[in-house]
């Protein structure tokens, strides 16, 4: 795992990222996961998570819709993502999540973290902004789709590209004219 | 050197499948096998990558198709631990 400036965006996955990107290695969620290897975002993954990520790529029914992807194959691509991320122990239950329990340790490790972004496929947790008490708890999170996730990226990069003097009015327009 | 082996039928069946499997002859696979410098180099991470790429793209399957059954499988991982967490 590499040292993170408090800079780069804190950004939790989730497992729908991980499956597309080790079955789709040219899709758009792991061009989500190349950001990561690039120093561009942090991801963060609890164990729970982590564990979770394991058991469906390596899941047996895989080996029969994917045969191209051998156990072996996603286990090499789960390692990888292991070289990047930083690992943390389960956070404690911060928010009950009622809508879906199965979620409910992803919303805590979002909070524990106070991550800037979750990618996911997933419509319960596509909505997760819409549930008041996380709301409360964490306003400022975006949630987003792999897509809209890399074109937000990409307007980053932009804004930071521009140089610094543009955000201000020109230095001549509070002087005398003549 | 002349190496001689009795295999069964059945054995013998099976070696010359897996060898044809490989698309190689029996010798070929029994000498990659048995000697360390006759095996293939390990695949390259790169060589590992293109070839999953090739796999999705002869798939026939779509990047949404994708994205809804990636939501499905974490469901069944999902209810599977559940169940086994429910077992006393």
């Amino acid at each position: 795992m590499r040292e993170r400036s408090s800079l780069i965006p804190k950004v939790v996955l989730d497992t729908t990222i991980i499956f597309a990107a080790t079955f789709h290695p040219e899709g758009v969620a792991a061009k989500v996961l190349r950001l990561l290897e690039d120093g561009e975002i942090a991801v963060v993954i609890s164990n729970r998570l982590r564990s979770e990520y394991e058991d469906t790529v390596t899941h047996p029914a895989q080996r029969v819709r994917f045969p191209f992807v051998t156990e072996e194959d996603a286990r090499a691509y789960l390692n990888y993502i292991d070289k990047f991320a930083e690992r943390i122990p389960n956070p404690p239950t911060h928010l009950s999540y009622p809508r879906d329990f199965d979620d409910e340790h992803i919303v805590n490790l979002i909070i524990e973290i106070r991550a800037d972004f979750l990618v996911a496929l997933d419509k319960d947790l596509l909505s997760l902004s819409e549930f008041p008490p996380f709301r409360e708890v964490l306003p400022e999170i975006q949630v987003l789709r792999p897509g809209a996730f890399l074109r937000k990226m990409e307007q980053r990069r932009e804004q930071s590209h521009e140089p610094e003097h543009s955000l201000e009015p020109p230095a001549s327009s509070s002087e005398p004219l003549l | 050197m002349t190496l001689m082996l009795e295999l069964s039928p059945a054995e013998e069946r099976e070696l010359v499948a897996t060898a044809e499997k490989e698309g190689i002859s029996v010798e070929e696979y029994i000498l990659r096998r048995v000697l360390p410098s006759r095996s293939e180099p390990p695949e390259t991470w790169e060589q590992r990558r293109s070839r999953v790429v090739a796999g999705f793209a002869a798939s026939g399957m779509t990047e949404e198709e994708l994205e809804e059954y990636a939501v499905q499988a974490v469901k069944q991982v999902r209810a599977e631990r559940r169940a086994k967490e429910a077992q006393p």
